[in-house]
């Protein structure tokens, strides 16, 4: 039998091992002959373990895999990696987001808690008390500075940023044609291992439309802005975020199409903005439907602090 | 010799002469001159055959074999039968056998208490936690930016929205959601990999 012809269900039952003899014997050698067949089998090997440390399978796969553990202790220390993991202490980044990847666990945690890229770090701490203690007491506003020493890259998909970066404005065809003249261009990332800090701020209903402003410092050492954005706008597509002049119109920054989280009722936008495209100053940050772009759909007013 | 860094640091423990160890990489390569590389990735296959079987060494058993097949080479001077990687999976079988009958096996290697538990040791292990995250961080440092951002992206979301999202993050780097796969899960075995001999180390 080829690689091709078998599916990724074949693989985890064999994983699990719940095939018969001969079929187990044929993906054995197939294990042993093919690479790309060997390939497949560690990648879902993994997500299998995975979903094991998040007690994601069901009652008989649990058993079986449990059955595959008892009898391999090299299968077994990659599962203590992955749960001593998700124990390990890190910091972790609020968000308003309900749904945490399995990475996001490794990193960042428990449930409902965001990601982070970790470690013990008592200064990150210590400077997330300073940051909320000097922050405006609007508690629906998430604001944590990460410093340079641990890297918290959130997983939000965001395109504008790092090797994912080259989607396209939509061009759109009903005659919507936003100022492009003085968009910045998204910051070249940079080819360096060196942690990556940012700040987060979340953009809820209630403040839309009623004159408050919030308020986000971005230092010199912070690379991006984490922004979650909820909208009671109930759609299934795409939306853009853009940063720009509230009286003008004219826009900083925007983002490439999201896709939007359904979360209690609202749907939430992330994006993560380049901290060179923020402009000092108050700043309205506006959603739109990405295709086809539409009328705002909602706005709220930040000021930038630099 | 055009490999004898390679040969260096791919040597088995049988004392092949350099000739016929020589001649054992080229007959793997099948007239492709990887440089020891398709031995190295055979070799893992192996490796990954004995842990499926649940033994306790599969690297032992994966030298075994392939020292074994360099063996037979050595002797009759070629091995036309099988390929290069199916006569090592026959051979493998063998030396599967073999340790089956020496008893090495244990077949309860985990209680299925001690999976339970697993979470339990590890909240009163603080020591070996703030070690881990050592490792951690030490070894995400040596991944690229991008190899973070292809992690992380790769294992966002949960269950259908994990799926939809890497079909997405695979069509825009233009690759198969396979070759994500492979990518991803590649990172993840140098980071795990890193964790295991940092968190060594630090014991």
């Amino acid at each position: 039998m080829k690689n091709e012809e078998i599916s990724q269900k074949t693989i985890r039952s064999y994983l699990i091992g719940a095939l018969d003899e001969p079929a187990t014997e044929m993906l054995d050698e197939l294990l042993v002959t093919n690479q790309e067949f060997a390939d497949r089998v560690a990648a879902e090997q993994y997500d299998l373990i995975d979903e094991w440390v998040a007690g994601q399978l069901d009652a008989n796969e649990q058993a079986m895999f449990a059955t595959v553990l008892n009898r391999s202790p090299a299968i077994v220390e990659k599962v203590k990696v992955a749960q001593m993991l998700t124990t390990a202490p890190r910091v972790v980044v609020e968000r308003s987001s309900g749904s945490v990847g399995f990475l996001a666990g490794l990193f960042g945690g428990l449930p409902r808690l965001a990601y982070g890229l970790a470690g013990i770090v008592l200064l990150v701490g210590l400077v997330s008390v300073i940051v909320y203690l000097t922050r405006n007491d609007n508690t629906s506003e998430l604001a944590q500075v990460v410093p340079p020493t641990s890297d918290n890259v959130a997983p939000t998909y965001t395109p504008t940023d790092g090797p994912l970066s080259d989607v396209p404005t939509p061009v759109p065809a009903n005659g919507y044609r936003p100022d492009n003249s003085n968009l910045r261009k998204p910051t070249p990332e940079p080819t360096r291992t060196a942690p990556r800090s940012f700040v987060a701020l979340a953009l809820s209903p209630p403040t839309r439309g009623t004159g408050e402003i919030k308020s986000v410092k971005i230092d010199s050492g912070v690379e991006y802005l984490e922004l979650n954005v909820q909208t009671e706008a109930q759609t299934a597509g795409r939306f853009v975020v853009e940063f720009g002049d509230p009286n003008s119109g004219k826009v900083d920054w925007r983002s490439a199409p999201v896709r939007g989280r359904e979360q209690k009722g609202r749907t939430v936008i992330s994006v993560r903005v380049p901290s060179t495209s923020l402009v000092k100053g108050i700043r309205s940050v506006r959603l739109r439907e990405a295709n086809p772009p539409s009328e705002i759909l909602d706005e709220h007013l930040v000021r930038i602090e630099r | 010799m055009a490999r004898s860094g390679v040969t260096e640091r791919v040597r088995p423990r049988w004392k092949a002469s350099e000739a016929s160890f020589a001649r054992f990489l080229a007959w793997i390569d099948v007239g492709s001159e990887s440089n020891g590389e398709q031995y190295l990735a055979l070799r893992n296959r192996l490796v990954a055959y004995f842990e499926r079987k649940g033994c306790d060494v599969p690297d032992d058993l994966a030298d075994e074999t392939l020292e074994r097949v360099n063996r037979r080479l050595d002797e009759v001077g070629t091995i036309d039968a099988e390929t290069p990687a199916k006569f090592c999976y026959i051979t493998a079988k063998f030396v599967f056998l073999e340790y089956l009958r020496s008893g090495r096996r244990k077949e309860s290697a985990v209680e299925p208490a001690d999976l339970e538990n697993f979470e339990a040791r590890v909240e009163e292990n603080d020591e070996e936690k703030e070690n881990l995250s050592r490792c951690l961080d030490r070894c995400l440092t040596t991944l690229t930016i991008e190899e973070r951002d292809l992690i992380f992206e790769y294992y966002f979301g949960e269950r259908r929205e994990k799926i939809d999202h890497r079909r997405e993050v695979a069509a825009k780097l233009g690759i198969t959601p396979n070759a994500l796969a492979i990518r991803a899960c590649r990172i993840r075995e140098r980071l795990e990999r890193c964790i295991r001999e940092c968190s060594g180390r630090l014991k």
